[in-house]
């Protein structure tokens, strides 16, 4: 039997479909064209039109959903036991799944119950020359080191860390191939879910969600230029954060402030405008994929943290920043 | 009521010894501790012995220096430890130990409630508890930061994705304990009298009765190629293209040759 193509799993809370599939999707497409493969994405909840429409823009080459009134929560013997189910009927030749404490013992059980090796907190991974070996790299002993590792059995199931690649776009070309597989819940025993204690949203414009953040610091001088970079942030689609002394100074609420006691942010693109980089705020956002610092003061820490920096007047720069945008948009 | 705590030997600190030839960590001869995410699902286990004087049971795979620390289990208030030990076992990957340990749990007894850690720190591998519950057939909670047992089922609190569920379930179930639980209690005496007292149970393949195609590494699917350091901090890139208007260009043409703009709503 051949096995081929690449699987994500989609992860949701309630519903809602979590930025760490568009991640894994991203990733999972790249492999997927490295060796002339399609990427299928495994969609398990109680309704998925919604996620489907959602999951349709970002040319994933095929959509497996299965829904069923018992599948809107998280449960490890649902999940393993359809995908066991999928994986003997499709043959896939890589499973992902997200490193998130779900993913994790979904993998995990899965693992056990075909058989399967397990490659646990993928950082990043890529093929053999084979074109069928997959080599994951996995951080060890607190990140001091790294192993590559492969999985000789198929098909080659791994666990993938959050946060690490960016989202994939989405694109012209809609995916229309879905299929829809009716799998019943598991008999077995298992755990009864009562109370979900906590929130997640599916606001775009949610600061620790945005693909884009543009954060603000004492550079924008006083209130009343706020507005100048707000606009800009609306103008790309990016969430607004802003460092510690905004907040202090009772300019902006507290709900808005990255740092070490604010919002922990790691958008694909993170703006620092002003912002001089206090330890503090860095901490918020050092986990941002690009990090692009616009400073009046070639001496300010953040361009040590910045991918990309320009020394100059923000009043001068953001606005032609945002001409430019407008530009592309057209 | 019966609790089988399943604990890992790690060496001590945060550095590690490497073996090049092998590329596995260096376990024979190093001062091992108590996995510390272990330590939470030993404690949950030590406080169900105070409250409800549950027996409590310490497993562990590994070389035979792992003896060591199963006897300090015991000096924490375990009730006995077992160790599978075998030539056969060196180099199994988490699917093999997952199999192992479940023979071995197998073998000592039966449990209404098993307790394991979240993770390891030398290979951060949260997938031991499921695998070893899959294989005893029982259901899991995972990442249990409290939980109680009422009767005949376990009610628990775990964190999720985002968020934290309350969740029961029958026993016998496995949960994870997460680092979020209590920490382990001070050991009440002189660790080396008690440990000197406490008898550890070694068992070898051939007392499991393990298929040896499961374990060590002809039953591992997975294998470490290569270790490396991975390379040090990005370094930034100032653009300096002399005016605003052209620093904006370049950023501009950076921001579109990385296909990271041009495409949003």
């Amino acid at each position: 039997m051949n096995y081929k193509d690449i699987w994500v799993v989609a992860e949701t809370q309630n519903g809602f479909l979590l930025p760490q599939t568009l991640e894994l999707m991203n990733k999972g497409k790249e492999l997927a064209c490295s060796i002339a493969q399609n990427l299928c994405v495994v969609l398990i909840g109680e309704e998925n039109k919604e996620n489907e429409e959602l999951l349709r823009k970002y040319d994933a080459d095929t959509i497996i959903s299965i829904e069923h009134r018992e599948y809107k929560h998280y449960e490890t013997k649902n999940y393993t036991n359809i995908l066991a189910v999928l994986i003997e009927k499709y043959k896939p030749l890589v499973v992902m799944i997200s490193a998130s404490n779900n993913g994790r013992t979904l993998g995990a059980r899965l693992s056990a119950r075909k058989n399967l090796g397990l490659i646990a907190g993928c950082c990043d991974m890529a093929f053999k020359e084979d074109k069928k070996t997959l080599v994951c790299l996995v951080p060890i002993s607190d990140g001091n080191r790294i192993s590559n590792i492969v999985c000789k059995t198929l098909p080659q199931l791994v666990t993938v860390e959050n946060g690490i690649f960016m989202r994939i776009r989405p694109t012209e070309k809609k995916s229309d191939h879905i299929i829809r597989e009716n799998i019943a819940p598991s008999e077995e025993i298992k755990a009864t879910l009562h109370k979900v204690i906590g929130e997640v949203t599916n606001s775009k414009k949610n600061l620790e969600t945005a693909e884009i953040v543009v954060g603000i610091g004492m550079g924008i001088q006083n209130k009343q230029n706020l507005p100048l970079i707000e606009e800009f942030a609306k103008e790309i689609g990016a969430a607004v954060g802003v460092s510690k002394p905004l907040v202090d100074e009772g300019w902006v609420s507290e709900t808005f402030q990255v740092g070490i006691n604010g919002k922990k942010v790691a958008p694909d693109i993170y703006f620092a405008i002003g912002i001089s980089g206090s330890l503090n705020h860095i901490i918020g956002m050092e986990k941002s994929k690009l990090i692009i610092a616009i400073n009046d003061r070639a001496t300010a820490p953040i361009f040590q943290y910045a991918d990309y920096g320009i020394v100059g007047d923000l009043f001068e720069i953001i606005p032609m920043l945002q001409q430019e945008f407008k530009k592309i948009k057209k | 009521m019966e609790i089988l705590v399943c604990v890992k030997q790690v060496p001590a600190g945060k550095t590690f010894e490497f073996d090049v030839e092998t590329k596995k960590l260096v376990r024979e001869g190093v001062n091992g501790i108590i996995n510390p995410s272990d330590t939470y699902a030993l404690e949950a286990a030590l406080k169900l012995k105070d409250t409800l004087g549950a027996r409590v049971t310490v497993v562990s795979m590994g070389p035979f220096s792992a003896v060591n620390m199963l006897q300090r289990c015991i000096a924490y208030g375990a009730d006995r430890a077992f160790l599978a030990n075998d030539e056969a076992f060196a180099g199994s990957d988490t699917l093999a130990t997952g199999y192992v340990l479940s023979k071995l749990i197998q073998k000592t007894g039966k449990y209404d409630i098993i307790l394991c850690g979240s993770k390891s720190t030398d290979g951060d591998t949260a997938q031991i508890g499921p695998q070893i519950a899959e294989r005893l057939e029982i259901p899991e909670i995972s990442f249990a930061y409290l939980f109680k047992p009422n009767n005949t089922s376990v009610l628990a609190m775990r964190e999720g994705v985002g968020v934290n569920e309350k969740v029961s379930c029958p026993m016998p179930v496995l949960l994870t304990i997460s680092s979020k639980a209590s920490p382990l209690r001070k050991m009440v005496g002189n660790e080396k009298e008690l440990m000197k007292l406490a008898q550890v149970t070694v068992y070898h393949a051939q007392d499991l009765e393990v298929d040896m195609k499961c374990c060590g590494k002809n039953g591992s699917p997975t294998q470490v190629e290569s270790i490396f350091q991975p390379p040090v901090e990005k370094s930034g890139l100032m653009i300096e293209e002399g005016t605003a208007e052209k620093n904006v260009c370049k950023l501009m043409d950076i921001l579109k040759e990385k296909h990271l703009i041009g495409w949003r709503e």
